[in-house]
């Protein structure tokens, strides 16, 4: 059933944007973060999507080798920004290293809220297309009523 | 009848628009993917195959011509942004709401078949 498999497709794209969601509210919680298990500050997390082949193989095997529609997307990792450490001089401060800087994470609100928005469009955008698939699939149920 | 020709038409259009929201699902939910490049069915050149049946004059439109089935194909010359990506969300989502108004047309067609099969199967009666 293709229908099915369209809905996978959405669901994939909304499963991703949601992770990417939570890395986002994790980085903005952490902005401030000084210490972490691993030890120094926390550094900003980001998604890493790849597309994924067929969602299940038995109805691509169904559908023949041509019908080959992809099977939506796959976070394949959680990967640490490699950006330096935001650096303030504050000697104060517990964590601070021996020249007076605290080395700050590497998160950038600006960027983490427009990103946040990105996602929650992206999400709407997939939500609308599993909509669309729904009404299809209801109108197909309709046929010869 | 209801294996006709008309009806096995629709029938592969109806399939055709399932297939075409499959591959739009799977761009818009690869629209943050690097490198993805987005799928659709080139139709120009399915319609050209299709029309490429038994016509006995060049002018002539084949109407039985048996389509081999929508083919995907992957759209790659647009990059549209520096991560290889070439999904423009706008288009995939028009395209959809062009596809589902399509399907229902389709659909609505379909019904229209059978109820006409069902009105003369009735005599006309109610």
């Amino acid at each position: 059933m293709s229908f099915f498999s369209s809905f996978d497709i959405s669901a994939s794209g909304m499963t991703a944007q949601r992770l990417r969601m939570d890395l986002i509210a994790n980085n903005l919680a952490n902005a401030n973060t000084t210490r972490t298990r691993e030890g120094g500050p926390y550094q900003r997390q980001v998604p890493l999507f790849s597309s994924r082949d067929t969602a299940a193989p038995f109805p691509a095997f169904l559908a023949g080798a041509q019908r080959k529609a992809g099977g939506g997307v796959r976070v394949v990792g959680i990967v640490e920004d490699p950006a330096p450490p935001r650096l303030v001089y504050d000697p104060e401060h517990p964590d601070a290293r021996e020249d007076g800087y605290v080395a700050y994470p590497n998160v950038n609100v600006v960027t983490e809220m427009t990103d946040l928005i990105a996602a929650s469009r992206a999400y709407e955008a997939n939500v609308t297309a599993f909509n669309a698939a729904k009404t299809m699939a209801s109108l197909a149920l309709d046929i010869g009523r | 009848m209801v294996g006709g020709k008309t009806f096995r038409l629709l029938e592969q259009a109806l399939d055709a628009a399932t297939y075409r929201q499959r591959l739009l699902a799977d761009n818009i939910a690869n629209a943050e993917t690097p490198g993805y490049k987005r799928k659709d069915i080139a139709f120009s050149t399915h319609l050209r195959r299709a029309l490429a049946g038994k016509v006995t004059h060049p002018k002539h439109i084949a109407i039985n011509s048996e389509p081999g089935g929508p083919v995907a194909t992957l759209v790659q010359e647009s990059t549209a942004r520096n991560d290889g990506n070439n999904v423009d969300i706008e288009l995939e989502m028009a395209e959809l709401a062009k596809n589902t108004l399509y399907y229902q047309g389709l659909a609505r067609q379909a019904s229209q078949y059978l109820a006409n099969l069902r009105m003369v199967i009735s005599e006309g009666r109610r």
